[in-house]
């Protein structure tokens, strides 16, 4: 395990990050280039793994991407959380309201496509420095990948638990 | 002007008959005012207006016989033909569509124009947010997709309205779909095990990319 940033307990690597952010967004849009592994399993700090994640290790090996979750923040709440000027602006460039995804839990392969989309995650994110999901949609939809979708019981169910805002909440 | 509706709507007829209108139906509207009122309160989408040009190349393939051509796809000024099988894809970027369904107009534009933008080989939308491959079709036809896909616990897509971009990695798509099918089983099933063999550049589209309701 791999942490960016404070020490956790438990963690094998640990790549030594100054905060410059509140929500660690700067820390978490340059792991594409941080992250040492061929294949990686992101999570963010306020996650509880409750489940095997080998099953997410195991699509990638099989030829896929990203594996992720869709966010439930669709319909009218549609990136509700993300900044009025950011949401309006990532609603017209889309040309509408596409799905997003949520970038809490990611797991990923590193190949030239992932790349690109790291790359841009990362550049979507810095025109604001805000929330990160309207960037990975924008990212996202101008980069495919392929990309292998898991119910929320993975971000926020069962499997994986996300308690939004807790790690936060704790500083 | 064409709209769709997005809410049921009530329209008192010349004659002083009310007729309810449902999500979906497309409704000429030529009071301006009134249309722009219907847009404004929420109840209905300008499938055209401010959207451009409809892309080039695009059109829908209606699975299965069509009496009438449906007043979206004159709306959008699309192509249409019907078509027998799920591998035929007439257009550079074909709607592979059942006409159970009437697709949101807005979403379907902004799908159209990202798939000519971009790489993707196709564009689906998510059935439900709620019910799960593990919640479909028969013990037997779940068994033989987890075999396959690691876990159940996952979205599938509503194949009732599929974005195919015409190219080799998307006709082989359509070839295992449908060589899936020739087994029968669930339809959702066969395309997610087609997808998890073929692995496309799939853009997945939210739920209501399709109206919920059926035409």
């Amino acid at each position: 395990m791999l942490v960016v940033g404070d020490p956790v307990e438990g963690a094998t690597r640990r790549i030594p990050y100054a905060t410059c952010d509140e929500g660690g967004r700067d820390a978490k849009t340059r792991l594409g280039t941080l992250s040492p592994w061929q294949r990686t399993l992101y999570l963010d700090a306020d996650t509880r793994v409750r489940a095997d994640v080998r099953a997410g290790f195991e699509i990638l090996a099989d030829g896929w991407d990203v594996v992720t979750v869709p966010s439930k923040c669709h319909g009218s709440d549609w990136l509700w959380h993300v900044g009025g000027e950011e949401r309006a602006a990532t609603e017209s460039e889309m040309g509408g309201r596409l799905l997003t995804l949520g970038g809490g839990v990611l797991w990923w392969d590193r190949n030239e496509r992932t790349a690109a989309l790291w790359a841009a995650w990362r550049a979507e994110w810095a025109r604001w420095q805000g929330q990160d999901q309207g960037a990975l949609m924008r990212a996202c939809v101008a980069n495919p990948c392929r990309i292998w979708l898991l119910s929320r019981a993975w971000n926020g169910g069962p499997c994986i638990e996300h308690r939004f805002g807790a790690a936060r909440a704790r500083r | 002007m064409w709209l769709q509706l997005i809410k049921p709507y009530r329209i008192v007829e010349p004659g002083g008959r009310p007729t309810m209108h449902e999500p979906g139906e497309m409704l000429a509207v030529k009071n301006k005012d009134e249309a722009k009122k219907l847009i404004r309160d929420g109840f209905a989408l300008d499938v055209a207006g401010g959207q451009g040009s409809t892309p080039e190349g695009c059109g829908v393939a209606v699975r299965g016989p069509l009496d009438r051509t449906p007043h979206w796809i004159e709306a959008l000024d699309l192509g249409c033909q019907s078509v027998k099988g799920i591998d035929e894809l007439p257009y550079a970027v074909t709607i592979l569509w059942h006409p159970k369904y009437p697709p949101n107009c807005l979403q379907l534009m902004a799908t159209f124009k990202t798939m000519r933008a971009y790489a993707w080989d196709l564009a689906v939308p998510i059935k439900s947010y709620a019910k799960l491959t593990g919640d479909i079709g028969t013990e037997a036809d779940r068994a033989k997709t987890l075999a396959l896909i690691h876990d159940l616990r996952i979205p599938y897509y509503n194949t009732h309205l599929l974005f195919v971009k015409r190219n080799d990695i998307t006709k082989a798509l359509v070839h295992t779909w449908r060589k899936e099918l020739s087994g029968g089983g669930d339809e959702c099933l066969a395309f997610m095990r087609a997808l998890y063999t073929i692995k496309p550049l799939i853009l997945a589209l939210p739920v209501d990319a399709v109206q919920h309701r059926a035409a």
